[in-house]
C-alpha cells in the first residue's frame, strides 16, 4: 500500500520537499528519491544546498556550479535501456542565487552593484538567520517556472528543526520589515517635525553607543539600498508559498530510526497540517525493519570441525545476530507506529541502511527502487 | 584526563547534530558532579521556543533563562540572546534612561535577534557573565561551566563569531565584549573543547574537518569522544576466522551488524589516527534519555576511563 504511494508522489507531483533535522541522510534520500524518479521516465531536479562532496563523487557531479548539471544517460541508465527521464542536480551556492535576485529585483544595475558591493552584504547571512533557505526558495520558484522540469525534489538545508525552512524566508522578510528599516533609516526626515527629528537623535545615540558610529553609518547606507528590494521579497515569498501549499506539492520528513522519531514525526505533521501545507508521510531512514530472510549463524557450525576459532567466530556472529535482531525489531515497532499515526493518504517508508556504499551511483539506484518499489 | 578537565572554568561540547552531543554533555556534567565539583550545565541552543532537550536529561524542571538546582553539585541554565543582550544594553550604555529607551525600542530588540551574529553574541554575552559571577568570599560561583555548543550546519558558529563580528564591528562596545569572549574561549588554562563524533564513516570526516576548524580559529581542542561504539565480540583469529566460513558458506544473520561493526572499527582507527588529542571511546549501550545519560557517567567516573584515553594517545 504504502510503496504504491510513494511510487505515485514521485510520478505525479510536481514538488517533493524533504524536511530533517541535520545529519539523518537527507540529501541522500534526496539524491534516491530523484533518481528513482528519473528513471521512471521524469525529468527530474534534485536541488540540495548541503556540500556533501561524496554523494556529488557519486553522481559525477561538480560540487558547485552556477547551474544544475546533468547526469550522464549511460550513468542512469547504466543497467539497461536509456528510458525519456532525465535527472538534473544542483548543489545551490547561495550567494550565486542571492545575487541574481538581487540582480532581478533591483530597479536598475547601477542599484543592484551598490548593493553587492556594500561591505555589509557579505556579512548579511551572519546578521540575518535563514538566507540559505530563502536562495533555496528563491530557486525553487524559478525552476518551477521552468518547463525543463517535470519534478523538483528539494534538499532542505540542515537545521535542528525539521521545520526551521519553512519559517526562514518569513525570518528573512521580517528582517528589513518597516521598523528595522526605520531604525536605520534615512537621517533627514521628509517633513522637518521636531519631535520625529528628536526621537532620531535619541535613536542614533543609542545606536552608536551599541554598535559603533561606523557600523551605525554603514547599516544606514545598506538599509537605504536594500530596503527598496523588500517589496519584491515579500511578494515572491507568498507566491511561493501559496505553490507549496497547492496539492502539487508533498513535504516528507525525513528521520533517523531513534526513540525521539515518533515525538518529532508528530511535531512535523501538526506544523504542517496547522500551516496548510500538504503532509506527504516519512522516510524513516537507515533503517533495520526489513527481513534479510537470512540463516541463523548457528547453521555454520557444521562447518567449524576442530577449529576452536572459527567455532568463537561463529559464537561473536551469533551475538552480533541477536544485537541485529534487537535492533530490526524495534525498527519495526517504530515503523508500525508511524504508520498507525498517518492521516489518509500518508505513507511510512522504511529506508534501507545502505551503509558504505553510497559512494557509488549504483548505491542510489537500489536506495531509490528500495524506496519507491518496496 | 578526565580529572584535568574538571580543573578548566569552561568545557564546550562540540560536534556535528546526530552524534550524542547533547547526551555526552549532560553525562560529563553528572560525571564532574559526581566526582565532587560544582558543575553549572549550560544550554547554548540559538532558538528559544520549545522544551529544552538538554534540561530534561538531567531532570531540570523549570527550563526559562535561570540557573537551578538540579541536584547537589549540578545546576542547569539556559541561556537565552535576549537575555544578554539585555544586560549588554544595560553595561554598555552610560546613562539609565538611554539604556531604557533601548530596551524599549522593539525595532531594536528584532534586529539583535534577527541573525546568527548579534543572537550569539548575546549568549555568549549572557556565559561570560555567567563565568565571572563571584561569592562574597571571592570564589567563582559557578567553577565549572559544561557547555553544549548549538548544532547547526556550522557547529562552529559560537566560535567563529567572535571573528565575524569583529570584522563587521570592530570599534563599539559589541566588539569589545567579543573580543573579551574570543580572549577566555583561547586560552588553554581556562577553557577546553570537547569533540565528538560517531564510528562511521561520514560523521568521521566531519570531526576531523571540524577539529581542523577549531585549530584555526584558535581554540584548545582538549579531547575527541567517539560516541556509540558497538561492542567487538571478536578476537583477531575468530574474526578471520569467521571471515572464511562467510566467504564459502554466504551471508548468514548478523552480517548487517558485521558490516557495521567493521565499518565502525575503520572509522576508529582513521579518527584516532588523525588526531593530535587523546581519544575516548564510548559503548554503544542499550537505552536513551536520562538513563543513558547516567550510564555514561559510569563510564566516565570508573577507574579505568583514563586509561583508555591514556592508551588512544598517539
Amino acid at each position: 500500500m504504502s510503496a504504491l504511494t510513494m511510487h505515485r508522489l514521485l510520478r505525479d507531483k510536481r514538488v517533493l520537499v524533504l524536511c530533517g533535522a541535520g545529519g539523518v541522510g537527507k540529501t541522500t534520500t534526496a539524491a534516491a528519491l530523484g533518481v528513482a524518479a528519473a528513471r521512471a521516465g521524469r525529468r527530474v531536479l534534485v536541488l540540495t544546498i548541503d556540500p556533501a562532496r561524496r554523494l556529488a563523487e557519486a553522481m559525477g557531479l561538480p560540487e558547485n556550479g552556477p547551474e544544475p548539471t546533468t547526469v550522464p544517460t549511460e550513468r542512469l541508465f547504466a543497467d539497461g535501456a536509456p528510458g525519456p527521464g532525465r535527472l538534473d542536480v544542483w548543489m545551490l551556492e547561495p550567494g550565486v542565487v542571492f545575487e541574481r535576485m538581487i540582480h532581478r529585483l533591483a530597479p536598475s544595475p547601477e542599484a543592484a552593484r551598490a548593493i553587492l558591493e556594500h561591505r555589509i552584504y557579505r556579512f548579511l547571512s551572519e546578521l540575518v538567520a535563514g538566507v540559505q533557505e530563502y536562495a533555496a526558495t528563491e530557486a525553487l520558484d524559478g525552476f518551477l517556472h521552468d518547463d525543463r522540469y517535470e519534478l523538483i525534489v528539494l534538499d532542505t538545508p540542515p537545521s535542528r528543526h525539521a521545520l526551521d525552512f519553512l519559517d526562514a524566508p518569513g525570518r528573512l522578510s521580517r528582517f528589513l520589515d518597516e521598523r528595522i528599516v526605520s531604525l536605520f533609516g534615512p537621517e533627514e526626515p521628509a517633513r522637518g517635525a521636531r519631535l520625529w527629528k528628536g526621537a532620531q537623535v535619541l535613536v542614533g545615540r543609542v545606536l552608536d553607543g551599541v554598535f559603533g558610529a561606523g557600523f551605525t553609518r554603514e547599516m544606514r547606507g545598506f538599509v537605504g539600498a536594500f530596503g527598496g528590494l523588500l517589496g519584491g521579497i515579500r511578494l515572491h515569498t507568498e507566491r511561493l508559498r501559496a505553490r507549496l501549499a497547492s496539492p502539487e506539492a508533498a513535504f516528507l520528513l525525513v528521520t533517523s530510526p531513534e526513540s525521539n522519531a515518533l515525538r518529532e514525526a508528530a511535531f512535523f505533521r501538526d506544523t504542517l497540517v496547522e500551516r496548510g501545507l500538504p503532509f506527504a508521510g516519512y522516510v524513516l531512514n537507515r533503517s533495520w525493519a526489513r527481513d534479510d530472510a537470512l540463516a541463523h549463524p548457528e547453521a555454520l557450525l557444521e562447518y567449524v570441525g576442530e577449529d576452536t576459532h572459527a567455532e568463537h567466530g561463529v559464537a561473536a556472529l551469533s551475538r552480533l545476530a541477536a544485537t541485529e535482531h534487537a535492533r530490526a525489531e524495534s525498527h519495526r515497532a517504530l515503523l508500525a507506529r508511524l504508520t498507525e499515526q498517518l492521516p489518509t493518504g500518508a505513507i511510512a517508508v522504511a529506508a534501507p541502511d545502505a551503509g558504505a556504499e553510497l559512494e557509488e551511483f549504483s548505491g542510489l539506484v537500489r536506495l531509490g527502487d528500495a524506496l519507491a518499489v518496496g | 584526563m578526565l580529572g584535568a578537565l574538571w580543573d578548566k572554568r569552561a568545557l564546550l561540547v562540540s560536534g556535528k547534530g546526530g552524534v550524542g552531543k547533547t547526551t555526552l554533555a549532560a553525562a560529563l556534567a553528572v560525571a564532574a558532579a559526581r566526582a565532587g565539583h560544582s558543575v553549572l550545565l549550560v544550554e547554548m541552543a540559538p532558538d528559544e521556543g520549545g522544551p529544552s532537550a538538554l534540561g530534561t536529561l538531567v531532570g531540570a524542571k523549570d527550563t526559562g533563562s535561570q540557573v537551578t538546582q538540579v541536584r547537589p553539585g549540578l545546576r542547569f541554565v539556559r541561556l537565552a540572546a535576549s537575555e544578554g543582550h539585555r544586560n549588554f544594553l544595560q553595561d554598555t550604555l552610560p546613562l539609565r534612561w538611554l539604556a531604557d529607551a533601548a530596551l524599549r525600542s522593539r525595532a531594536l530588540r528584532r534586529f539583535l535577534e534577527a541573525g546568527p551574529a548579534l543572537r550569539e553574541m548575546g549568549l555568549l554575552y549572557q556565559l561570560l557573565a555567567l563565568v565571572r559571577r563571584t561569592l562574597p568570599d571571592g570564589r567563582f560561583e559557578y567553577p565549572l561551566s559544561i557547555i553544549d555548543l548549538p548544532a547547526t550546519g556550522h557547529a562552529l558558529a559560537i566560535a567563529s563569531l567572535p571573528r565575524t563580528v569583529l570584522a563587521l564591528m570592530p570599534g563599539g562596545p559589541i566588539g569589545r565584549s567579543v573580543r573579551e569572549g574570543l580572549d577566555f574561549l583561547q586560552d588553554p588554562a581556562r577553557t577546553a573543547v570537547l569533540l565528538a563524533s560517531l564510528p562511521e564513516p561520514l560523521p568521521v570526516s566531519e570531526a576531523l574537518t571540524l577539529a581542523s576548524e577549531l585549530e584555526q580559529l584558535g581554540l584548545p581542542l582538549a579531547a575527541a569522544v567517539l560516541n556509540r561504539m558497538p561492542e567487538d565480540p571478536f578476537t583477531p583469529e575468530s574474526h578471520a576466522a569467521l571471515q572464511r566460513l562467510l566467504a564459502a558458506h554466504g551471508p548468514h544473520q548478523g552480517t548487517r551488524a558485521l558490516g557495521r561493526l567493521e565499518r565502525a572499527r575503520t572509522a576508529h582507527a582513521r579518527l584516532a589516527a588523525g588526531l593530535r588529542v587523546p581519544l575516548l571511546t564510548l559503548p554503544e549501550l542499550p537505552t536513551s534519555g536520562a538513563e543513558l545519560v547516567e550510564r555514561l557517567a559510569d563510564v566516565f567516573t570508573s577507574p579505568t576511563a583514563g586509561d583508555v584515553a591514556r592508551e588512544a594517545t598517539p
